[in-house]
């Protein structure tokens, strides 16, 4: 049996989301009652019957229209399809990578990062991930792969001919082997020429020089800055090896690329619940600092251990704190729409709360071949690690190779490891907010394989619903705000040529 | 009390008046200037009571609400993920004209030049040169439209019975691959073997003049007549038909023509909605390969010439030529005179090329009755 979801906006209403259908309605309790005597079969006329002492009998007609009128599409009904956990079939994974993936490829330029910053998933802190090294990626490497990544592309083009293929440079701190950015830029240029390629790197930016800077804006590079606010809050976070901040350096390597106006500069910022989010959000207006993008909470998948330094008073402070910048921004969001530069505020709570509404698709069934959870299907795009082998994204640790330079991508391989993924999937086919898990990957993984789905989700049914509400509240206040977001936010990215995850 | 459209109606307003589009029972309603300044108000949650707004209660278009309600509309698929860079095209028809040549010589052939209002559905000879494709290119061009994963296809000609064994040996490699594949016959050219043969491996389209010459149970019709006709057929109501006026100017129309009347917007679905959001309603993700390898918008627009894919494939065509295509396929009714204006703009349909050849103008507007500036239908 399958349970009605409530949740309440902040002014108190109520509302009933639908697993069925991914959406929410505004609910009341006679709702519930007819959606009782349909589930029951009752006629028009029987549920008048039953319903009017207790309610007025326009408001039962009105609500058992409108019950009946949805079910066409099974919403409001008490059972819930089962999902489909057989491994998917290797041609119509390739089939679906050709016409849908292969939207970047990222080469990991080298483990090596001259910064030890605490959250890094190279750091002691992550139990599923491996440490530092000092592997570069040889230039040899890297050309297979990007042989093998134009080799996709040309077959894949006839599946989708306006696919805007990008490669981007990672790290541990890229910049460490600049030569090899370079290579494999001029490379691309001689022998690929016939392809408009979007370049992206995300660095430290402390290895910044001219002529580094130079090379990236001439080649239209998007630039990610990791960048997590003023020094205070930065430095206390991001540091050399030897224990020192890397602020100041990097604001003053920024400021060349700032002061020729170049637009594809971006900050990714890191929080966790020692910062000053009334900070941050002052801090990401100025001009001198390259506009905002994603900002996010440090990662708690792949084994976390970092938040272990924190005190439950930290946490109650951070959580206090988050309240106030929510309602704030709810205020603010009154008779006001989205600035041209997205703010901390915005990121945090008006994107997350058009996401946790439109992310959800709608409607349709999920695709064939990834039956539920937010998990991109491997070869989307594609992360290749020093040593040559392929993997579904930087995220994810190395446990799950999906092909290599030599052998190209394996579509057999990753049509296993779904096939396998899929297996622990067990609370998911009675899950109550299927059509809008979050989840992807990386929550399930540790060193060895994946953890089921009834370990990694407690309480995801109110942690939707607390987005849910948080959405709806601002909905409520301005509903254009919240539908224009996320066009808007692709728009921005589109112009940084941020690919995003 | 706050009254708010239900999640499933869509208020689409015109610059005079509005209409509410239920997509899920289908109907459009139409609304006149003071309904319309009402839903337009209480759809901003500005809180309002009236008896106009208890009748759309009971029609169950909408409720109040004692707060003010954040309804979340009804749509399909994400939004986020369709608005990402670099998505594929969404090809859902193409019409593969496999030969060009006919021994009739029908009044309403497009042959003649003369103007057809659904010409699209019936077959053409064309006065055109070149050397008609080989069977072995439509077969690439099949292999090719279904990587783009393209949905349905339309099989026409000229008369294809003068190539029938080109034709099957096209269908057959075609069989399988589509969700759907019509093909367009003349009456004449329609027989118990055909359609025997065609038995779950094309849906029969029948050109034909009068519906009583041919039984066929499966068959979809296209009848075409002069519009000053119209009136008089008695035949019409009875098959599965689609009616193809055909005329040199359309000059002189008579009243309560489903071209012209309130009779020309369609029961709306909730696909095609969304549809005519983004594309225009007819031309929007569609393609047509002309018997030399022409590529063009429609079978009717024969001047538009996307490019020509008789020595390259055809996804080149979408690699190179993306703003040509977004120029037609894009089109929706915002983008038409006097459309853009009007409330019904996404539940209208609207042949483009027929408009054009009226008009001489690609976003021009002939056939229509309505004046959306005063919400009257003339
Ligand atoms: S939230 Fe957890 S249980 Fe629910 S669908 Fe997602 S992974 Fe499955
Ligand atoms: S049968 Fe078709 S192609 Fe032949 S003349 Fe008639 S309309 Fe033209
Ligand atoms: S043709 Fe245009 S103006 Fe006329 S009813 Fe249709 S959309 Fe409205
Ligand atoms: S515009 Fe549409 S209806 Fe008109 S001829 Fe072209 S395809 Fe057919």
């Amino acid at each position: 049996m399958k349970k009605i979801m409530k949740f309440y906006s902040k002014s108190g209403m109520e509302y009933v989301y639908d697993n069925t259908t991914g959406l929410s309605f505004p609910s009341t309790s006679l709702m519930e009652r007819v959606i009782q005597e349909v589930q029951g079969n009752l006629s028009e006329e029987e549920t008048v019957e039953r319903l009017k002492s207790d309610f007025n009998e326009e408001e039962i007609l009105f609500w058992y229209n409108f019950v009946n009128k949805w079910s066409k599409f099974k919403a409001f009904s008490s059972t819930q399809a089962q999902i489909s956990v057989e491994k998917p079939d290797a041609e119509d994974v390739k089939e679906w990578i050709l016409r849908e993936g292969l939207n970047q490829l990222t080469l990991c330029a080298t483990e090596d990062c001259n910064f030890r910053c605490k959250y890094c998933i190279y750091s002691d802190n992550y139990e599923y991930s491996s440490g530092y090294s000092h592997k570069y990626m040889d230039f040899e490497t890297a050309k297979k792969a990007l042989d093998h990544y134009f080799s996709l592309l040309e077959e894949a083009k006839r599946y989708n001919p306006w696919r805007e293929p990008a490669v981007g440079f990672y790290g541990g701190e890229p910049l460490l082997n600049f030569k090899l950015v370079k290579r494999c830029v001029e490379y691309i240029k001689k022998e690929y020429s016939n392809y408009k390629i979007l370049y992206t790197i995300t660095t430290n930016a402390s290895l910044m020089n001219k002529e580094k800077a130079d090379f990236l804006m001439q080649h239209n590079f998007g630039i990610a800055v990791s960048l997590d606010g003023p020094e205070e809050e930065h430095d206390r976070n991001r540091v050399y090896a030897n224990g020192k901040g890397t602020f100041k350096d990097i604001m003053k390597k920024v400021s060349y690329v700032m002061e020729k106006g170049y637009e594809k500069i971006s900050s990714l910022a890191i929080f966790d619940w020692k910062s000053d989010l009334f900070n941050l959000q002052e801090f990401f207006d100025r001009e001198d600092v390259p506009r905002l993008t994603i900002i996010s909470v440090v990662n708690t998948d792949m084994g976390c251990n970092y938040y272990k330094q924190f005190s439950k008073e930290d946490f109650q402070c951070h959580f206090e704190q988050m309240k106030k910048a929510k309602q704030h921004y709810v205020e603010y969001l009154i008779g006001n729409n989205l600035k041209k530069r997205t703010s901390v505020f915005d990121l945090l709570f008006g994107l997350s709360a058009a996401r946790s509404i439109f992310q959800t698709p709608f409607v349709l069934d999920p695709s064939p071949i990834m039956p539920c959870t937010s998990s991109c299907i491997p070869g989307r795009k594609l992360y290749v690690d020093v040593d040559g082998r392929f993997h579904t994204c930087e995220r994810i640790n190395k446990a799950f190779p999906i092909g290599d330079v030599e052998k190209g991508l394996d579509f057999e391989r990753i049509a296993e490891m779904m096939g396998n993924y899929f297996q622990h999937l067990d609370s998911c086919s009675n899950c109550g907010v299927r059509r809008m898990c979050d989840k992807c990957y990386c929550a399930f993984v540790t060193d060895k394989g994946f953890l089921s789905s009834s370990q990694v989700c407690k309480d995801v049914e109110a942690s939707i619903a607390n987005s849910l509400s948080d959405a709806f509240t601002i909905g409520e206040i301005n509903p254009e705000f919240l539908e224009n977001f996320s066009s808007n936010y692709n728009r921005t990215l589109k112009k940084l040529e941020f690919v995003e995850d | 009390m706050y009254f708010r459209l239900n999640p499933e109606c869509y208020f689409i307003k015109g610059s005079r008046c509005g209409a509410i589009y239920d997509l899920i029972e289908g109907n459009i309603y139409a609304l006149d200037s003071e309904e319309t300044k009402l839903v337009e108000s209480c759809e901003k949650n500005v809180e309002k009571e009236n008896k106009i707004l208890e009748n759309l209660k009971k029609l169950c278009l909408g409720n109040f609400y004692d707060k003010r309600a954040y309804i979340e509309k009804l749509r399909l698929g994400s939004p986020i993920e369709e608005s990402q860079p670099g998505h594929p095209p969404q090809l859902n028809r193409a019409f593969l004209e496999i030969n060009n040549s006919c021994n009739r010589n029908c009044w309403f052939c497009g042959y003649h030049g003369i103007k057809r209002s659904w010409g699209c559905m019936g077959c053409n000879k064309w006065n055109e040169d070149g050397e008609t494709l080989t069977t072995e290119r439509w077969k690439e061009i099949i292999d090719e439209l279904k990587r783009l994963d393209c949905k349905d296809i339309f099989i026409t000609g000229g008369d294809l019975i003068l190539a029938w064994d080109k034709t099957m040996d096209i269908l057959d490699y075609a069989d399988g691959k589509f969700r759907k594949i019509y093909i367009t016959l003349h009456e004449q050219s329609f027989s118990e073997k055909i359609v025997k043969y065609l038995t779950d491996k094309a849906q029969p389209i029948v050109q034909t003049e009068h519906l009583d010459s041919i039984q066929s149970e499966d068959s979809i019709f296209l009848l075409t007549v002069r519009p000053e006709e119209f009136k008089n057929r008695k035949d019409i109501n009875s098959k599965k038909v689609m009616i193809d006026f055909v005329s040199e100017d359309f000059s002189s129309l008579p009243p309560d023509m489903p071209l012209t009347s309130k009779r020309k917007l369609a029961k709306e679905s909730m696909y095609q909605f969304f549809h005519n959001i983004k594309y225009h309603p007819c031309i929007g993700n569609t393609l047509t390969i002309s018997h030399t390898g022409k590529v063009l918008p429609c079978p009717m627009m024969r001047n538009h010439v996307l490019g020509n894919i008789r020595d390259r494939e055809l996804y080149t065509l979408f690699e190179n030529g993306k703003e040509e295509i977004d120029k037609f396929w894009n089109l929706t009714l915002d983008n038409i005179e006097k459309c853009r204006d009007c409330e019904f703009r996404y539940a209208c349909n609207n042949c483009r090329a027929l408009e054009e050849k009226l008009t001489g103008k690609l976003t021009g507007k002939r056939l229509c009755n309505y004046e959306p500036e005063e919400g009257k239908w003339l």
